[in-house]
């Protein structure tokens, strides 16, 4: 019945392939979580390969078919034909192979130019799959390749009746590359234990010596590749029921840039080093849904299991020190625990009348996380205590905590309602309700039961031996021993209600009103509750010949009860009987008319409008512009923050052959904040204090401007297509700072020295791409690429980054510019 | 400081009052209208109106097509008749699909409850007619359409009647619009050209698709926005590798409002989305969702730790606003800092810290790695050189995250 269709017989198949790989699938499914798609750097999209398109379009009745907004429809794809099987003529199958050769040249080696993707030069087999189908039973099975072998590798197969079920299994992976610079003076960086190189010893090595090693080791690699392999089922028995199962597992390997110090800025120095990821992650999702005619159900179970096979990372000090005197020959650090989640969620949508309907959504999820405890401490010997020498050996094993496991644990629960009732033709009101509840379940105490102390031990002892008082032990004789003593449980709580008011003013124009109330609050925040308000007005219009235009404003504000700029006392030793003092007052816990943004009070104003105009029967031309500005209550901490941007794209049809687009974006930030550098003197957290003056008051301003633009454009002449493709982007961003005077930064530097900017941070991007395709056979074509891809990014952070600076060293992991070219050569043949 | 007992309070009666009506209604009724089915076909109905055909296709489509495309068209009517009949028989009128049309008719026609546009004939007085009698007319749209997993499980494998029906399955029994054809009211169309409503075209695509992963449609930011199923997806044609979407990709498809979204993409750090390796959707629930944002999780957390899990924790110490939200620190759609940063650091930890020692002490160019005193805490990962665990530690001795 099919062969009625003008291609059928020729347009049929591979296309088929397509969504029997994909829209059958329940990975693609829309409301589940997870990632793993077919796809990558050399073909975003997905799509078998670069097919021609139908010089007929989408019909023969209109020249250009738009989309109901207004925009135009693209260009059909062209498919090739499918064969019927010779032995069983119910059977049709197709398949199809692209592989050629790619070669880059340029600086190739960037990892900013791999970071996703895997430009390796050499062969490469970039899409190949096949289908089969059973036209009497509907059965099909199907296969798909991309990339193989290489990082960006992509592998799927399914099986399944159209429309009734589809097994599909499938292998994705994702590179991440960081650096292609780093020079570890570690051994051992894919172990969980690095020992210096040779010629360092550890504790007493000097800078001299940390880069002369450094400048013998050869350029390391640091990439972490994401391997995914997951099955998926999604099965229908009938219209209104659907089951989905999907199992997946995820691996991370590889390493990645970190850091840790043993001391105080310009004390015992930080190090970067190479941290050893090996991670799984086991996700399961199982669903049933019920989609009746009136009402639909939905109840769905995801898990989530995460493990990681080196939860710590101990590493040999070089020892650069600054103040001389002993330090930690070694340190450890925590990574990553073990951990799980489980949600159950129950959906309900019912259609009650004609005139209204009711949504609900409740859901529970669990968060836990039991791993075993590492000790305070790697280190061993004695530290200063303000009191007296600490005995490390009294730190360093599991007999110095309260319990030896995390017994982590977060409970969220989550409910929606939702009704609407059309209150007539032209109006509808909607209410809403939202509540989002979270506990906190975490209890731990630093306690040390072989030394009744509370506390821990700071940086392996690092810090002690600049600061007895920091050693992290809390030391109950010595006045002003504040030390945290457990954990803060955090956790938010969110009731939301909302009530909305649609008016259909005639056929083309909606107005929206809407106003929202969210109460919040916070467990151990500086603000325990807030009310956030929302009005919002919008106006849509539908169906006007012209185009679309949608325009809304948002006004909100936030504010919270009073603010408390040390909630924490309850978690720190200061809550512990018999606690000291210090002389004149602690130390504040933080600047008293600071606000912190998260929590703090807020104004916000928000202008949205997207125009899209049918300039000509054959473009398109759309406006988009955002502005958000958010006005904080606070002197000190972020003040104020502006959103803007301004986006134009255009799309010309200008025949079935011939079709132009181009965009131009800008957009716009600003922030700026305040704040005072502490004296630690007095024990008065006000501006203007001793321990706050005013003339270490400070101020930062952050200034961004991105532009974007691009174009793209398709001829096809004959047998041959050609399509072109640039992009470009350019971002600026000013930071720039005044200070009342030097105190600001304790003297340290000149005003001349300190200037008032930092140098922006500034990135430029191109990318011109170009394919030529040539359709010699109906079932063989060549295409040829060119891609020339560059970036220049600049950023202070990391101008003159050396091996060692200071008493601190580092990798070399920098960006790492680059102008890179690509070519490739490629047969494509569909069997 | 607010009274939390109240609130409390009202929240236990919320939740509970919530589970109540939802254990309610789900004993109110699952049942389903069952088919039935109705004798005739097209065959009949396509000896009976040939030549009205051709004269009509003549009519309406003189001047906008060239000439050889008309007799084409005109020819394929005279073919009509040669051809088989459909398998299914057409569906009973009064079926399922009238009563899902029914919450978009009562909300959107403009008497308050009388039928659409396209509806404006009795739908008892439309019949169908057949796909072959479309393709007479359609039939470049046919070819495209006979990609598409519609084609495939309409026509391979029908679960009803109405899937049977081939075009008509969607665009609704033909024969108003066979007598007509140049009036649009008489056939529920998806493009520009449609008359009818986004709710009506919508209710089409959701007599078959509600529910499920579309639970949420109602009431969702693109349904209040006036979208239509067909300004993201376009089921005459393979446009994309998967979803039927209007654009060759799930991203492109987004990007065609997006735009501020598809700019980010292209900043210095962002998520491999334009090399091919993400979806829009593998965030965000396009159909709907319980939450605002359109999330496919309950939180920003619980949805950025999906692929995040080693930043779920929960940890021995926790971050404030780590816990609070990601998007206190990060920009999920690309940034001109590293690490999709919403500010540099230290400039984005200072917005917060103020503590006595080091944290608010201002940094500036002379602490660069070129500049008289380099700082840690301004060079590299600044903050996070020494306070590493930022995210959370399960370290006894990392309450400052720094082991």
């Amino acid at each position: 019945m099919m062969q009625c269709a003008r291609h059928s017989t020729k347009t049929f198949p591979v296309a088929l392939a397509v969504f029997a790989i994909s829209m059958a699938s329940a990975r693609g499914d829309s409301a589940l979580p997870g990632y793993g798609r077919p796809g990558n750097a050399l073909n975003p999209s997905g799509q078998i390969f670069d097919l021609p398109r139908d010089p007929n379009g989408l019909s023969q009745l209109d020249d250009v078919t738009r989309t109901p907004t207004g925009l135009l429809y693209p260009l059909p794809f062209l498919f090739p034909e499918m064969k019927q099987d010779p032995s069983d003529p119910d059977w049709w199958n197709a398949a199809w192979v692209e592989a050629g050769l790619i070669g880059t040249a340029g600086t190739s080696r960037s990892a900013q130019f791999s970071r996703y993707a895997d430009w390796n030069s050499g062969p490469l087999i970039g899409n190949f799959g096949f289908l089969a189908e059973n036209r009497k039973t509907a059965l099909y099975v199907s296969g798909l390749a991309e990339n193989a072998g290489r990082k960006d590798q992509f592998y799927q197969i399914s099986v399944g009746r159209y429309g009734t079920f589809n097994v599909m299994a499938y292998f994705d992976s994702i590179p991440h590359t960081f650096s292609t610079s780093a020079r570890s003076i570690w051994n051992g960086d894919s172990s969980a234990f690095h020992s210096l190189r040779d010629g360092l010893i550890p504790g007493q090595s000097t800078p001299a010596e940390v880069s002369a090693v450094a400048a013998t080791v050869a350029p390391e690699t640091l990439r972490v590749v994401r391997e995914k392999a997951g099955v998926s089922l999604s099965y229908t028995p009938q219209k209104e029921w659907e089951m989905v199962l999907q199992l997946a597992n995820e691996w991370r390997n590889g390493t990645q840039p970190i850091s840790a110090t043993f001391g105080y800025p310009f004390q015992n120095g930080a190090t970067q080093i190479v941290q050893p990821v090996r991670y799984r992650t086991f996700d399961v999702t199982a669903a049933v849904r019920y989609k009746g005619d009136e009402m639909q159900a939905n109840l769905t179970y995801t898990g989530s299991l995460f493990q990681n096979d080196i939860r710590a990372l101990t590493w040999q000090n070089p020892g650069l020190t600054s103040i001389g005197g002993p330090v930690p020959l070694a340190g450890r650090l925590s990574l990553p625990p073990d951990n799980s989640y489980h949600s159950l969620k129950a959906d309900l949508a019912w259609m009650i009348s004609p005139r209204s309907r009711f949504s609900a959504s409740f859901s529970y999820a669990l968060m836990r996380q039991d791993d075993a405890l590492l000790p305070p401490t790697v280190a061993n010997g004695a530290i200063r205590g303000v009191s007296g020498l600490i005995d490390l050996a009294q730190w360093n094993t599991t007999a110095a905590l309260s319990r030896l496991t995390a017994k982590a644990a977060i409970d969220n629960f989550n409910a929606f309602a939702r009704y609407e009732y059309i209150a007539s033709p032209s109006l509808t009101l909607q209410f809403e309700l939202r509540d989002r509840s979270e506990r906190n379940g975490t209890n731990y105490v630093a306690f040390n039961p072989q030394t009744n102390q509370y506390g821990y031990i700071a940086l392996d002892g690092g810090l002690a031996a600049f600061a007895p008082s920091l050693s992290g032990v809390y030391e109950s004789g010595a006045p002003g021993s504040v030390v945290q003593i457990r954990n803060i449980p955090f956790a938010n709580d969110n009731l939301e209600l909302s009530a909305r008011a649609s008016y259909r003013m005639d056929r083309h124009i909606k107005l929206d009103l809407s106003y929202v109330h969210n109460a919040i609050h916070h467990s151990a925040r500086e603000v325990p509750d807030a009310d956030d308000n929302r009005v919002r007005i919008q106006v849509s219009t539908n169906g006007y010949a012209w185009g679309t235009l949608r325009a809304s404003y948002e006004f909100a504000t936030l504010t919270g009860s009073d603010y408390a700029s040390n909630p924490y006392t309850p978690y720190y030793s200061q809550a512990l009987p018999g606690y000291i003092p210090r002389a004149g007052g602690d130390t504040p816990f933080a600047l008293t008319d600071l606000r912190k943004f998260d929590v703090g009070n807020r104004t916000e104003h928000a202008f949205r409008v997207q125009a899209n105009h049918v300039l000509s029967p054959h473009t398109d031309l759309q406006l988009t512009s955002d502005f958000k500005s958010d006005a904080y209550d606070a002197r000190y901490g972020l003040r104020a923050a502006t959103k803007f941007d301004l986006n134009a794209a255009f799309n010309y049809q200008m025949s079935l052959d011939t079709t132009m687009t181009g965009f131009f974006g800008f957009q716009a930030q600003n922030r700026g904040a305040a704040s005072i550098n502490p004296t630690g003197l007095g024990g008065d957290g006000s501006a203007g204090s001793a321990d706050y003056p005013l003339a270490n008051a400070w101020e930062q301003k952050l200034t961004s401007q991105d532009y974007s633009a691009g174009f793209n454009a398709r001829h096809h002449w004959n047998a041959v297509t050609l399509t072109l493709n640039y992009t470009f982007i350019h971002s600026d961003s000013a930071l720039s700072y005044r200070y009342a005077t030097p105190g600001a930064f304790f003297n340290t530097l000149t005003p001349a020295e300190a200037g008032t900017a930092f140098p922006d941070i500034a990135y430029s991007a191109h990318l011109v791409e170009a394919n030529l395709l040539w359709q010699f056979t109906e079932r063989m074509s060549y295409r040829v690429l060119y891609r020339f891809d560059a970036q220049a990014l600049h950023d202070f952070h990391y101008a003159g980054l050396a091996p060692v600076l200071s008493d601190n060293t580092y990798l070399g992991v920098v960006p790492e510019n680059y102008a890179a070219h690509v070519f490739g050569a490629f047969v494509q043949y569909r069997f | 400081v607010r009274n939390r007992i109240g609130s409390n309070a009202i929240r236990k009666s919320i939740r509970i009052g919530l589970v109540v009506l939802a254990a309610a209604m789900s004993f109110s009724g699952l049942g389903v209208v069952p088919l039935t089915k109705t004798p005739g076909g097209s065959q009949d109905f396509l000896a009976a109106h040939a030549e009205a055909m051709r004269t009509t296709m003549e009519k309406v489509h003189r001047g906008k097509v060239d000439p050889a495309t008309l007799q084409q068209i005109i020819a394929r009517v005279e073919q009509i008749h040669a051809m088989p009949q459909l398998a299914a028989p057409p569906p009973d009128t009064s079926n399922w699909r009238e009563a899902a049309l029914a919450f978009s008719k009562a909300s959107h026609a403009p008497d308050g409850g009388s039928a659409s546009p396209a509806m404006a004939k009795p739908a008892e007085e439309r019949t169908y007619v057949g796909q072959k009698t479309c393709e007479g007319c359609h039939q470049q749209e046919a070819g495209n359409w006979a990609h598409t997993i519609h084609a495939k499980v309409f026509l391979l494998n029908p679960r009803n009647n109405a899937e049977a029906q081939g075009c008509e399955a969607c665009h609704g029994p033909g024969s108003a619009h066979v007598q007509n054809p140049s009036d649009l009211t008489t056939i529920v169309s998806f493009s520009s050209k449609s008359t009818n409503t986004p709710e009506q075209r919508n209710a089409q695509c959701l007599t078959c698709h509600q529910g499920g992963q579309r639970i949420f449609w109602h009431g969702s930011i693109h349904q209040d926005n006036d979208l239509s199923c067909s300004d993201c997806h376009n089921p005459m044609a393979n446009f994309s590798a998967r979803g039927l979407t209007a654009r060759e990709s799930i991203n492109d498809t987004c990007f065609q409002c997006h735009k501020t979204q598809k700019a980010e993409f292209s900043k210095r750090s962002h998520m491999p989305l334009l090399e091919g390796k993400l979806a829009c959707t593998d965030c965000h629930n396009p159909h709907g969702s319980a939450t605002s944002p359109l999330l496919k999780a309950d939180s920003v957390n619980e949805l950025c730790t999906t692929c995040h899990a080693e930043k779920r924790g929960p940890f021995l110490f926790e971050h404030a606003p780590v816990r609070e939200s990601c998007l206190n620190c990060h920009t999920p759609h690309g940034s001109n800092f590293e690490a999709l940063l919403t500010t540099p650091r230290p400039l984005l930890c200072q917005q917060c810290h103020s503590q006595d020692g080091h944290p608010a002490q201002l940094m500036t160019r002379g602490n660069m790695a070129t500049g008289p005193m380099p700082d840690p805490r301004l060079i590299a990962t600044s903050c996070q050189t020494c306070h590493v665990n930022i995210h959370g530690s399960n370290s006894p001795s990392g309450p400052r995250f720094e082991r």
